[in-house]
């Protein structure tokens, strides 16, 4: 019934959206402001002619491939550094550093000192998340409860034991937070990476459709990606939470 | 049969002095005395959860040990039966004594769902299931209602102090309590605290417990 009401919801507000949108680009009348219904049917057009599955599918790879990366070393950072007061006092200063350094200084840089290929594209994209995963993973670590690490020495917990049903739970809010942010904030920088040194992907597609101020072009590639996002959400993240929270919800006493 | 000796020289902060005694076989000691002298830290030393205090403290044999915290201490994300898995993989004995604290029926809910009551109960079963020889507990019965702390005690003294094979440490400040679980109380006390009195359970009256209990000198 919720569940219900907030889809309703949800989809009354991007209908207002659309309904605003169509009527100040029939007003205006100009092929920079393209109608959403022109957009749409850009959308199917280019799906027909198979140029928005290849670039989405090659996109969509760069994306997963930083993030699972990303994901990876900076949860390892920030747990580390969440744990070890000794490893955070050395590596805090890197990582305001690189929480700090432009995205688009990175990805020139690497570009620049390595040409442009794709290892430096992802490694671009990685370098730009690792530093707000770790920030968020070792607000985690340093929630863990002390009373159940107490538990786990006198019940003789092996060190995976720890790491899958001690550690791994306490971590997950934050894991989720991570995520959640992180694909954002990556598809957007794989985005501008392609955009400056590869030649396919949506990023290339956008350079190409700037260079002639096709509008309509743009906005078909963007929304394209914008629904690839919103299903992952949907399908894969939503639920996952839902699975691994179910012990909260069934809080209170027979 | 077991032999412990703890002494606060080697301590960093000597909450406690020079503290020994023994276990016979099967038998179950609780330890008494004021609140803040020291019981909960003693527990921690023999647990080995205390950093502070690094040298042996067992005199023979090293008993293989069960610590029942005051909390019960469950993993809230993994169902009942998953967090006695954990500790030991044999299923059938899990379920066994799960049935036998008349808990059969909530191995598959997570701890969030049970009552303070029952989610002891669990963690005295996750405790067995270590086959402690000596078995530390902690105030097990405190903020239980009577009717709950009457079973939690019951259940205590059936599949504890009643097994010859498992020594007990029993920690408390209620003199009923003690006199019921225990062979042998100890009664903690002093700065730092020391053993001041030992009695026999089945020898020694209420009157004369009250007596050693107002005898200890109370932290000033």
């Amino acid at each position: 019934m919720n569940n219900f009401i907030r889809l309703r919801d949800q989809s009354l507000t991007l209908l207002l959206l659309a309904v605003v949108w169509q009527i100040a680009a029939q007003s205006f009348n100009n092929p920079l402001l393209p109608s959403p219904v022109e957009v749409a049917s850009l959308m199917a057009e280019l799906w027909q002619l198979n140029e928005l599955q290849g670039n989405l599918l090659i996109t969509l790879q760069r994306v997963l491939i930083s993030f699972v990366a990303a994901m990876l070393l900076g949860t390892l950072l920030g747990v580390l550094m969440g744990r070890l007061r000794r490893v955070n006092r050395w590596l805090d200063p890197v990582l305001v550093l690189l929480l700090n350094i432009p995205a688009l200084v990175v990805i020139i840089l690497l570009y620049v000192w390595f040409g442009l290929v794709e290892a430096a594209a992802v490694a671009a994209v990685v370098i730009n998340k690792i530093p707000n995963v770790a920030v968020t993973l070792r607000e985690g670590a340093r929630t863990f409860d002390p009373e159940l690490e107490e538990m786990a020495t006198i019940y003789h917990f092996s060190f995976w034991q720890k790491v899958c049903h001690l550690w791994w739970p306490q971590l997950f809010p934050f894991f989720m937070a991570a995520t959640r942010s992180g694909l954002a904030l990556i598809w957007k920088i794989v985005l501008v990476v392609e955009l400056l040194g590869r030649s396919d992907g949506i990023g290339f597609q956008l350079h190409l459709a700037f260079q002639m101020f096709d509008v309509t072009r743009i906005l078909a590639f963007s929304f394209a990606f914008i629904v690839v996002v919103q299903l992952i959400e949907w399908c894969l993240l939503q639920p996952a939470e839902q699975y691994a929270v179910r012990w909260q919800r069934e809080a209170g006493h027979v | 049969m077991f032999e412990l000796k703890i002494s606060g020289r080697s301590f960093e902060r000597s909450v406690l002095g020079e503290i020994s005694f023994g276990f016979e076989a099967g038998e179950s000691i609780c330890l008494l005395g004021p609140s803040g002298c020291g019981k909960t830290t003693l527990l921690n030393i023999i647990s080995g959860l205390d950093r502070g205090y690094r040298d042996s403290i067992w005199r023979g044999d090293t008993p293989t040990l069960g610590y029942m915290f005051q909390q019960p201490r469950l993993l809230p994300w993994r169902t009942v039966q998953d967090n006695l898995l954990l500790v030991n993989p044999d299923r059938e004995q899990a379920l066994h004594l799960l049935g036998e604290v008349g808990l059969a029926d909530v191995a598959d809910q997570f701890p969030t769902r049970l009552s303070l009551g029952m989610a002891r109960r669990v963690a005295l079963v996750r405790c067995l299931l270590l086959a402690p020889d000596l078995v530390l507990m902690d105030e097990p019965l405190v903020s239980l209602d009577p009717v709950t702390a009457v079973q939690m005690r019951d259940l205590i003294q059936r599949l504890v102090v009643e097994d010859p094979s498992r020594q007990l440490l029993y920690v408390t400040h209620d003199l009923d309590e003690a006199l019921y679980i225990g062979d042998r109380l100890l009664v903690l006390g002093g700065q730092p605290a020391q053993i001041v009195e030992t009695l026999d359970a089945r020898s020694c009256d209420r009157n004369r417990l009250i007596d050693a209990l107002k005898m200890t000198p109370l932290v000033g």
